[in-house]
């Protein structure tokens, strides 16, 4: 067993400035919008902040208890099973645009979406740590171990939310490709997949013009790839030092929601390349901070929970930045500890915490 | 734990390194974006704005209690300013102040009156330009991409301060108003009711802006529209005015400083207000020149001010009416008789009447409006008693009218006296307040109120000159609050007390002797009571005009038609206007205007139709009386008509009012 020792400060220590970051960002990017929408700059800003209070506290508590205690069956299972029992219920709620991403009572609002990569990561952690010798059975190690995640991917893709659908696949695909599985079967189910993938993209009007409206902005600047051609112009226009804090125009109702999916956007615009670089710099330092506790730990659970954290946090960010510069096609997905949204923001804390639990058995 | 159980650690790190490098891969994207292409974004983002363009709703109009139009809109063309246009607008100054005929200070004045408005919001620069410089700003467009027109509404107010006191006027919300929280509503520009009925009914009457927000490219051309909210127009608005009786109270006052008010007293609706002087609200409609504006407010006569709610004066002789109440109430007036020698000693001090009237009693000292009986009646009531009834018909105290400004007036007593200047009251103080002068203080629409409810046996009404049935609950409500006053009231006194005044106001006019006698008119029950008031030092308005005239008293006439339970109160208040009866001439020519439109009414023709002609033959004709107004600059005495304003008449150039009987036969109507 390895030692006791600290969690890991300068990845505590990481994501504090991260989430410090992102309330000053999201009082930038909101100040306006929330004055026109509930007549004080700050309601933005004062809810971000009680979540990452909440979510500050979950994570400090999470990383004092042992992540041994989430390695059992009596936890894992109940967990899947809120999961599934969430997202179906946001089926029940009356959504707009006939979208079911959220659940509602009152003044509180969920996302269950946000608990499907976290969930799956541990599922699949619990369930492939004895099996390592097994990853060449199909039926009873790999299909086993992805179903949880295919229920997820599913019911999300139903949502529709395509952006964390992708993640959850993602990050799935990666941690059996860790866990020794095949490589060509991982070709053959992304071949498998194409045809649905098509079918989402291209039978979904609406997915079909975000797509061309991606792979070519310009040719209707007003309508479709409106939103595409202001965020290249808030990341354009930043330069190497940005307009200043505060001094971003393209929040000024060019950018949507300019405090969530886009505030990469506003921070590219303010803060420059150099803020750019600082953000993408944490992100790469959390990366190499939380694989180093994978590659150190000698717990498999916990070398299967650190690097499936990790890499849903790093790949999240990727996706997010991505669709600010025009790498990959427009879909909501959040900035990790950055951009506005409760449910977002606590369970990434709450990853995280976990995450550090980890890193305490770590030299 | 199984070797095989281990997870490969090779895999493990190229993942790691994967990741990690795709991430980096951002940087580079970033870099593109942000270093190479820089130069190529600021051009877009130069060239991508959104305007704000509002779409101003127009304000409610106004009508009169007929419905017809006092009050419209029109629309005209006004000249913004959009500051994002160009980085540095002072170099196009002087070309824009050159095409405007403005000055580059006016220009910078009203940038800097905007500075704390979003940039992307255009800012007024100025408002109702001509065609030429409409023309100036679309010839040079492409210089000038900053400069934007808007058709806008207007105020359209009649000529000549037609009702202006009590219209009011609008004008653009000022910084000082956008501090009060009461304004909170309102946006830097907005256009905002600043007096009269403009203000009082200002929510109502104004619309809800609406707004185009559309993308223009950096020459300000629009690209498209992100989205439109229409304006809602504002509400219009029913007045209790009557134009008629307004145009014969405007007519009939002529440029006499004062007020007239005519209520009708059965519910307090304002048939007809005029202040003098008067101002233009037009003037208002469109920025008004700062010089225009120090003319209006530094002018000694107050022409801003609503003389009819806001000018206050002893209420002189009218205030014996109150003092009779009182008297004939506490059971002293009844057999009072007192024989007026020209005056009379009180407390060691004379105290004049104009001439000797001789033995007086209650009725008579009316009539001839006797000052020495009303001392004697004064010191046997005593102050307290006075100032109680007088408190009871609202003297003293805001009626609630619903219009901006009212004044309460003062009525003294022994309290008042010691909470003011902390002393006691004098008996011989009591003797001057009995013929309505000393602390007295009234306004002219107090007077009305309380006049016309001494006439209509004790029932005040709030005066209004909106419907409350206009106004939801909700709207009545806030104008409780916003507009204080005793409203509505009933005072309790006998039936002898309110035929022994009533029939001494009729004597006033309608009887050889009577003070009004000359303003008698010729078959209308017009009752009334003149009031001279002694101007004193802290008096309205006694600076405003040369030496002498500021020591002539300010005249009073409130008169009522029929005697009791009347249809309308009349008060005039000439400032300055002397001792003369001219004053009832005036109120003479509204009662009579009010009186002949009665009887002009279709209705009421048809009703006289059956009383007059019961037991005549089916085929005969029958005839009605027909009280008419008129005026004929040519011919003045053609129709045997008789002036109404003698003095005039004598002024060939004036076209007089003259008012007179016709017979009119009207063939009855067969029987259904």
């Amino acid at each position: 067993m390895a030692k006791r020792v600290g969690v890991d400060k300068f990845l505590f220590c990481a994501t504090l400035v991260l989430v410090v970051i992102g309330l000053l960002m999201v009082f930038s990017a909101s100040a306006v919008l929330s004055k026109v929408r509930y007549g004080s700059p700050y309601t933005f800003l004062i809810r971000q902040s009680i979540f990452a209070c909440l979510g500050l506290a979950a994570m400090t508590v999470l990383m004092q208890i042992d992540y041994r205690k989430l390695n059992r069956t009596n936890v894992i299972f109940p967990l899947v099973g809120v999961t599934v029992i969430t997202l179906l219920s946001a089926f029940l709620m009356r959504d707009s645009h006939n979208t079911h991403r959220w659940i509602r009572f009152g003044v509180f609002s969920f996302q269950p979406s946000a608990l499907a990569t976290p969930v799956a990561v541990l599922f699949i952690a619990w369930f492939l740590q004895n099996r390592m010798h097994a990853m060449d059975d199909l039926r009873n190690t790999i299909l086993p171990a992805a179903l949880p995640s295919l229920i997820f991917t599913g019911l999300i893709l139903k949502e529709p939310d395509l952006g964390t659908a992708m993640v959850v696949a993602a990050v799935t695909a990666l941690l059996l490709y860790v866990a020794g599985m095949r490589l060509r079967w991982i070709v053959a189910a992304f071949v498998a997949s194409a045809p649905i993938l098509y079918w989402m993209l291209f039978r979904v009007a609406w997915r079909r013009e975000r797509l061309l409206a991606f792979l070519n902005p310009e040719a209707d600047p007003l309508g479709k790839g409106f939103h595409i051609i202001q965020s290249l112009i808030a990341v354009g226009t930043g330069g190497l030092y940005g307009l200043g804090y505060m001094e971003g125009r393209q929040k000024l109702f060019f950018l949507p929601e300019p405090q969530t999916d886009y505030i990469f956007a506003n921070i590219s615009e303010e803060l420059g390349f150099i803020g750019a670089i600082v953000i993408v710099g944490l992100f790469v330092y959390i990366g190499y901070r939380g694989f180093r506790a994978a590659i150190l730990s000698r717990d498999p659970f916990a070398r299967f929970v650190a690097f499936g954290l990790t890499s849903a946090i790093l790949i999240q960010a990727f996706f997010n930045i991505s669709v600010v510069i025009d790498l990959l096609p427009t879909k909501g997905i959040t900035l990790p500890f950055i951009s506005y949204g409760g449910t977002s923001l606590i369970i990434m804390l709450c990853c995280m915490g976990i995450l550090l639990s980890i890193t305490r058995e770590v030299e | 734990m199984l070797k095989d159980d281990k997870i490969p650690t090779r895999r493990l790190t190229v993942s790691q390194f994967v990741i990690v490098a795709i991430l980096l891969a951002l940087t580079f994207g970033l870099w593109r974006l942000q270093i190479v292409g820089a130069q190529n974004y600021h051009a877009l983002a130069e060239a991508n704005r959104i305007r704000k363009v509002p779409i101003l709703a127009p304000r409610g109009e106004i009508f009169d209690r007929d419905g017809r139009l006092i009050v419209t809109n029109y629309q005209s063309v006004s000249c913004y300013l959009a500051r994002d246009q160009k980085s540095d607008l002072n170099p196009d100054l002087p070309l824009i102040a050159q095409g405007l005929n403005m000055t580059v200070g006016q220009i910078k004045e009203i940038i800097r009156h905007y500075r704390w408005t979003p940039s992307y919001e255009p800012i007024p620069l100025k408002q109702d330009i001509t065609p030429n410089e409409q023309q100036f700003i679309a010839a040079h467009s492409d210089e000038l991409p900053e400069l934007e027109t808007i058709r806008e509404w207007r105020r359209l107010y009649p000529k000549n301060g037609f009702l202006s006191a009590a219209i009011g006027y609008v004008g653009q919300v000022s910084e000082s108003m956008l501090n009060n929280p009461r304004f909170a509503y309102y946006q830097p520009g907005d256009v905002v009711g600043e007096s009269g009925v403009e203000e009082s009914y200002d929510p109502i009457l104004r619309g809800v802006d609406g707004a185009r927000e559309i993308l223009v490219n950096s020459r300000g051309q629009e690209m498209g529209v992100l989205g439109t909210v229409p304006a809602k127009p504002g509400k219009n608005l029913r007045l209790t005015i009557d134009l008629d009786i307004q145009r014969a109270a405007e007519n009939a006052m002529g440029n006499r400083d004062g007020a007239v008010i005519a209520l009708d007293p059965h519910t307090g609706g304002i048939l007809a207000l005029v202040s003098r002087p008067t101002f233009n609200p037009n003037d208002f409609a469109v920025r008004i020149s700062s010089k225009e504006w120090t003319s209006l407010v530094t002018n000694p006569d107050h022409p801003l001010m609503d003389k009819a709610i806001q000018a206050t004066s002893a209420p002189g002789s009218t205030f014996k009416l109150i003092v009779a109440v009182a008297g004939l109430q506490t059971g002293v007036a009844q057999n009072l008789k007192v024989d007026c020698k020209g005056g009379a000693y009180f407390y060691g001090h004379w105290f004049g009447c104009d001439r000797a009237h001789g033995e007086m009693n209650i009725s008579s000292a009316i009539q001839e409006s006797c000052d020495t009986y009303f001392y004697t009646l004064a010191q046997k009531l005593g102050i307290d008693t006075i100032a109680n009834w007088a408190h009871k018909f609202g003297i003293g105290e805001r009626t609630g009218v619903d219009l901006p400004g009212e004044v309460a007036g003062t009525m003294p007593s022994t309290a008042w006296k010691m909470k003011t200047f902390h002393q006691k009251w004098y008996p011989g103080e009591t003797i001057s307040v009995g013929i309505g002068q000393g602390a007295v203080a009234v306004t002219p629409i107090q007077l009305a109120r309380a006049i016309g409810g001494i006439a209509s046996g004790g029932v005040l009404k709030r005066p209004h000159i909106v419907f409350s049935s206009e106004l939801t609950p909700e709207y009545r409500r806030y104008m409780r609050m916003e507009y204080p006053g005793s409203g509505n009231k009933v005072v309790h006194f006998s039936r002898q007390t309110w035929e022994t005044v009533t029939d001494a106001m009729a004597a006033v006019t309608q009887e050889p002797g009577g003070t009004a006698y000359t303003s008698k008119l010729q078959g209308i029950d017009f009752a009334g009571k003149t009031g001279t008031a002694q101007v004193i030092s802290h008096d309205f308005g006694s600076n405003s005009v040369s030496d002498v005239m500021a020591q002539r008293p300010n005249a009073w006439f409130v008169g009522v038609a029929p005697r009791r339970n009347p249809d309308i109160v009349v008060v005039v208040f000439w400032q300055h206007g002397g001792w003369g009866t001219d004053v009832a001439h005036i109120a003479a020519q509204v009662i009579d205007a009010y009186v002949s439109k009665q009887r002009r009414l279709d209705h009421n023709l048809l009703a006289n139709q059956p009383g007059s002609n019961a037991g005549k033959g089916a085929n005969e004709t029958s005839k009605v009386d027909v009280g008419a107004i008129w005026s004929d600059p040519e011919h003045p005495k053609s129709l045997g008509g008789r002036p109404l304003d003698p003095q005039a008449a004598k002024d060939s150039s004036v076209a007089a009012l003259y008012a007179g009987h016709f017979w009119l036969k009207i063939p009855k109507l067969p029987k259904p």
